[in-house]
């Protein structure tokens, strides 16, 4: 009873990674609002009544319809209101990092306007949605409420677990794939047009071997990670290892922000003093963060 | 005990959805039957994790949506890539909305060739889907379906684009619109001359429209 006592206690009376929680949200809170401003030049073709995105074929239940809103062509025209009211939320959740409500405006936007644009979606939308459910629930506070210290230990806790899911399937699914047995997997998708870069073709042929290699190395990396990114020694490697891969996918592959969310997402693996440094320095150079928290 | 039963709430609602979320991401398997309904009611759709996020096989494929339009059986405009013009921008500068543009045009093709794929198998007999009867079933059903329509309008878009640049076409009565795979060459054939490897490809019938006028853009 001692030891369930004394766990008790070390869940519930201290938040342990609010710097990284921190440094996570601002990061999070800033990918959606890069995202959004990416596409908003184009806007219309993804969100608005002319989208030649199809609707869906039958209507939401009516439980989940609050996030299926922009299907109704009476809301759908007023697409942008929901464009504003996600990056208002999103930037006032920046300016005040410790506010939880704005977070709620900012998942409900996101969703409404994700759903609507469905067919552009891509791995990054899904996790950073995930994500932003679980930023609900974190605190930034080095000390809150018994409830919220341990809500939040505990869904920072399920925000990596979920990062590590993503490579454990990933990683075995590729390693039972015959393309990436065969080491042959990077070959085929960089000869692909839609994820290539011409003036690679010739270098990816004449140096065919890096590919195999690079084929091998990530699934190594997506097999090894879910493993070795608890313990210290092997943590930052790993989150190196998979920065260099998620870059690799944004410029060369251009899946640019699916690449940029999961290297946001690694920020939940930091190491609380680690956040605070990082934190520290941003907010030295006075240019980044004005969050008050 | 106030500390206890917040611990366990906090605690319960954590484990309760890892655990749900492991079993979501479980292969299907002879338990699966037991759990699915719930485990499908509690994921989907706010923490659905689409297979795009895992991306367990690489792509192996472009998938095109290529256009073409005509005024009767005298004029017709070649096979042309609507989707071009955005790859060449995505890949000349990767801060852009032309990116997640590409994804329409996929996504639409996707949807046609797929909806195609499923009509088949629904309305024809094994065996029999390749004969004319099978094509004329799935032709006639694939009219009411959101991306054969999504693709007549994109069709019909780009059409006017394209034609407006045209001097001697002024206007079309049809679009035709297929959803095209094109293949990369085979690793063992990497030094070879050719630019790609196969290519397959799904046409939609000849759609008519109300003799589409094109305003020139010069």
């Amino acid at each position: 009873m001692n030891w369930f006592q004394k766990n008790i206690d070390t869940v519930c009376e201290k938040n342990y990674f609010p710097k990284t929680v921190k440094l996570f949200l601002f990061c999070l809170y800033g990918w959606i609002i890069a995202h959004t401003l990416l596409l908003l030049p184009k806007g219309e073709m993804f969100w608005g009544p002319s989208s030649l995105i199809p609707g869906m074929t039958a209507g939401p239940d009516f439980v989940w319809s609050l996030f299926y809103l922009l299907e109704f062509e009476w809301i759908n025209r007023f697409y942008l209101l929901f464009i504003f009211g996600q990056l208002l939320s999103a930037g006032i959740c920046l300016y005040r990092i410790d506010w939880r409500w704005p977070r709620f405006f900012v998942l409900f936007f996101t969703l409404n306007l994700d759903n609507a644009a469905y067919l552009i979606l891509d791995g990054g939308n899904n996790i950073i949605q995930l994500m932003l459910f679980y930023a609900l629930l974190m605190s930034t506070k080095e000390e809150d409420s018994l409830l919220s210290n341990a809500l939040s230990n505990v869904f920072v806790f399920v925000a990596r677990l979920q990062v590590v899911f993503v490579y454990l399937v990933a990683g075995l699914a590729k390693a039972t794939g015959e393309t990436w047995q065969e080491g042959t997997a990077l070959f085929y998708t960089l000869s692909v047009d839609d994820y290539s870069i011409p003036f690679l073709n010739h270098w990816i042929i004449k140096f065919y071997f890096l590919t195999v290699l690079g084929s091998y190395m990530t699934v190594l990396f997506q097999i090894s990670f879910p493993w070795l990114v608890w313990f210290r020694q092997t943590r930052y490697w790993m989150l190196l290892a998979g920065t260099f891969l998620h870059l690799q996918i944004s410029f060369i592959m251009g899946l640019l922000m699916f690449g940029f969310a999961m290297v946001v997402c690694y920020i939940i693996f930091n190491e609380n003093r680690r956040s605070a440094k990082i934190l520290e320095v941003l907010n030295g150079s006075g240019r980044l963060i004005t969050t008050k928290a | 005990m106030k500390k206890t039963a917040i611990v366990m709430i906090a605690f319960v609602l954590g484990f309760h959805h890892i655990v749900m979320e492991a079993l979501y991401l479980l292969p299907v398997n002879p338990l699966t039957k037991y759990y699915h309904s719930y485990v499908s009611f509690y994921m989907e759709p706010l923490f659905e994790q689409h297979w795009q996020l895992f991306a367990p096989e690489p792509a192996l494929y472009s998938l095109k949506f290529w256009t073409r339009c005509g005024k009767g059986k005298l004029k017709t405009t070649e096979w042309f890539d609507p989707s071009e013009k955005y790859l060449k921008r995505h890949r000349a500068w990767r801060f852009g909305p032309n990116g997640k543009i590409l994804y329409i045009y996929n996504g639409i093709a996707r949807g046609y060739l797929n909806a195609t794929i499923d009509l088949t198998q629904e309305l024809c007999k094994e065996g029999e889907q390749g004969s004319k009867t099978c094509q004329r079933l799935v032709r006639n059903e694939i009219k009411n379906n959101r991306y054969f329509k999504a693709g007549k309008s994109l069709a019909i878009r780009e059409c006017q684009d394209y034609l407006s640049y045209r001097d001697n076409f002024h206007s079309f009565d049809w679009v035709q619109f297929q959803a095209i795979k094109i293949y990369p060459k085979q690793f063992s054939e990497k030094n070879s001359a050719t630019d790609f490897g196969r290519i397959e490809y799904l046409d939609s019938e000849k759609i008519g429209v109300a003799g589409e006028l094109v305003s020139k853009k010069y």
